[in-house]
């Protein structure tokens, strides 16, 4: 080995080489050879002539004779693989109407618009992403509705949620091997969208598309992933001019070859090995189911009292509003103001200021007489299940009813409005998570009285 | 690039003959030895069909089965025999199963640097569940042992496939 000492310093890159050409380096089977990586193929010959040995020859690309040093290794540099997956499938409850809160951790379910998706870089190169997310297309039957005002963003601090740290919008560099949450958030119709209103169970296809391009977006300060630019988009490269079996082809250069497979599925299209990887996540409406119902009874008339009453000049109808959430339904409706319900009076109707209780006799079935119980100050609310017409079950609290936005505190004046402040009648607690809330199962009702013109 | 090559080619034959042989000279031997590299590429036919070529080693990505084709020619006045060629897998790269292959040629693997070769069947390694034949990504060299004299002017091929690692 004396040679080694009168070469150039680079004969220790020589032995390493040579310990590698014979096996003696290991790697990981896991990581793959990264890009650029030259491979060198060399064959050495050992025969004999008239039973003599002679001196080995090395192979060389295009043919070599001349024993001893004079082989060269054919050699190609291993190609940029382009390879990368977007993983997403989750379905998040959402409700019509519902924005995307930006810098929000998603405390709980139906708390923010956040859906999750995982890009891997699966390839030997590192790799940056250009990241669009929108409704997914072509549209499956399943994907009734579309949200809009897409943000996307990377898991900036890498801690696998979505929180106000994770304002990179794009990915800079993502090392292969490594992986990398994206987020998006965005804004839910209202239910009161064409054709037919939202539902519980319609559901929206999101589509995140990654594209892959260079290095040179700038990172957001502290991340060694997120960007705040994107780089620039990738182009395979084109086959070598004359690329055929002995030669002009491009095997001492890097060449771009893009590795990635098809997408193809629910409300996705995306072919292999155009550079673009896409998955979907799912929203799915989860939001209360109000109905309203409106129900009439006569209390009392002039002629027969509280028995048997008729709908006549005189009487004293009841009316009761209910506003329920059924059962089933996937989250509380919040009735707190400026949530309003309002109702016209018939003008053949004069409102009940005292709302008469309907049990006096026939002869002071009249607003205006004295003998006629006062409950309510012309109104009463409930919140148990009183058969139509039958006396509520609860008072209204104080405070629970406005007019013209003041408290009531005595009989309202006709021509004021007359406001229902559900805040105060369903207060936080227990269940009750926000003031105002009408679980899911629970429902209230208002009553008030009108006379008969 | 050129250059760094060019070192790697030297450390590797002095490495290698060094092992057989305490000293040479740079003489003309009698055998020419061509080595190519190459990849099986789908293309379009002047008919129009798809065939698959072999073609120069252009698109290599990690998952690339490589074909190495080592040819070697008589180019002496005499015939040559004990004709080996040793050719280690290339590093970064795995050694496809079965997929030697030489004309009139003994192959044996080594999975120890070199030092020692055998049939893929008498290649053992120790496991905890005992001794088990050696997977063929543990091959580091191949020989053929060509069992043949070449004649002045004649040629021979050998070959195998590795897969980018």
């Amino acid at each position: 080995m004396k040679w080694l000492k009168s070469k150039s310093p680079s004969k220790l890159a020589t032995l390493m080489v040579s310990a590698a050409v014979l096996g003696l380096a290991s790697q990981s089977a896991a990581a793959l050879t990264a890009s650029g990586t030259a491979i060198n193929n060399t064959a050495s010959l050992t025969y004999s002539v008239g039973g003599s040995t002679q001196t080995p020859i090395a192979s060389a690309p295009g043919g070599n004779s001349i024993a001893g040093t004079a082989g060269a290794p054919t050699s190609f540099l291993v190609d940029k693989k382009v390879d990368f997956t977007v993983t997403g499938g989750a379905i998040v409850n959402v409700q019509p109407n519902q924005a995307g809160v930006v810098g929000t951790t998603p405390i709980a379910a139906n708390s923010n618009t956040v859906l999750t998706y995982t890009i891997s870089n699966i390839g030997n190169d590192p790799q940056g992403f250009i990241l669009t997310a929108g409704n997914a297309s072509p549209v499956d039957p399943t994907d009734v509705f579309d949200p809009t005002l897409f943000q996307t963003f990377v898991d900036t601090n890498n801690n696998g949620v979505y929180d106000a740290a994770d304002t990179g919008t794009s990915i800079a560099t993502l090392a292969p091997g490594a992986s990398v949450k994206v987020f998006i958030l965005s804004t839910i119709p209202a239910n009161s969208i064409v054709p037919a209103p939202l539902v519980n169970g319609n559901q929206a296809l999101v589509t995140l598309t990654a594209q892959a391009a260079d290095t040179t977006g700038t990172l957001v300060g502290g991340s060694t992933v997120a960007g705040s630019t994107n780089g620039v988009a990738l182009a395979a490269t084109a086959a070598a001019a004359g690329s055929n079996a002995t030669g002009g082809a491009n095997v001492s250069t890097v060449d771009i070859v893009f590795a990635e497979v098809a997408n193809a599925g629910l409300g996705l299209a995306n072919p292999a090995n155009n550079g673009i990887a896409a998955a979907n996540d799912t929203y799915n409406i989860q939001t209360a189911m109000l109905t309203v119902t409106k129900l009439s009874s006569v209390v009392c008339d002039p002629v027969t009292g509280n028995v048997a009453p008729n709908n006549i000049p005189g009487a004293a109808i009841q009316w009761a509003i209910t506003i329920s959430n059924a059962a089933g339904a996937g989250a509380p409706a919040n009735l707190a103001l400026p949530t309003a319900i309002s109702d016209i009076l018939d003008v053949n109707t004069t409102f009940d200021p005292n709302k008469v209780t309907g049990a006096a006799v026939a002869p002071f079935c009249l607003g205006t007489t004295a003998f006629n119980a006062i409950n309510g100050l012309g109104f009463t609310l409930g919140t148990a299940a009183p058969a139509p017409g039958a006396a509520p079950a609860t008072a209204a609290p104080a405070g629970a009813l406005l007019l013209n936005g003041a408290a009531v505190t005595a009989a309202p004046a006709a021509g004021g409005t007359v406001t229902v402040d559900f805040a105060t009648l369903l207060p936080a607690g227990g269940a009750r998570v926000t003031a105002g809330d009408l679980n899911p199962g629970e429902f209230i009702t208002v009553y008030f009285n009108v006379f008969v013109n | 690039m050129q250059m760094s090559r060019m070192f790697v080619s030297v450390g590797l034959v002095a490495l290698l003959a060094g092992m057989s042989l305490p000293s040479f000279a740079a003489t003309n031997g009698s055998i020419k030895v061509a080595s190519i590299a190459q990849i099986e590429k789908e293309v379009v036919g002047a008919d129009g069909k798809k065939h698959i070529a072999l073609v120069p080693a252009d698109k290599a990505v990690p998952g690339t089965a490589v074909l190495f084709t080592n040819t070697f020619e008589n180019i002496g006045s005499k015939a040559a025999g004990n004709i080996a060629i040793n050719n280690p897998i290339p590093a970064n790269t795995e050694y496809q199963a079965g997929s030697a292959y030489g004309a009139d040629s003994e192959i044996t693997f080594s999975i120890d640097g070199g030092k020692t070769f055998a049939a893929p069947e008498n290649l053992k390694v120790k496991t905890a569940q005992g001794e088990q034949m050696a997977k063929p990504s543990a091959y580091t060299h191949i020989r053929w042992s060509y069992q043949k004299q070449l004649a002045p002017g004649a040629t021979g091929e050998v070959g195998f496939r590795a897969v980018i690692k």
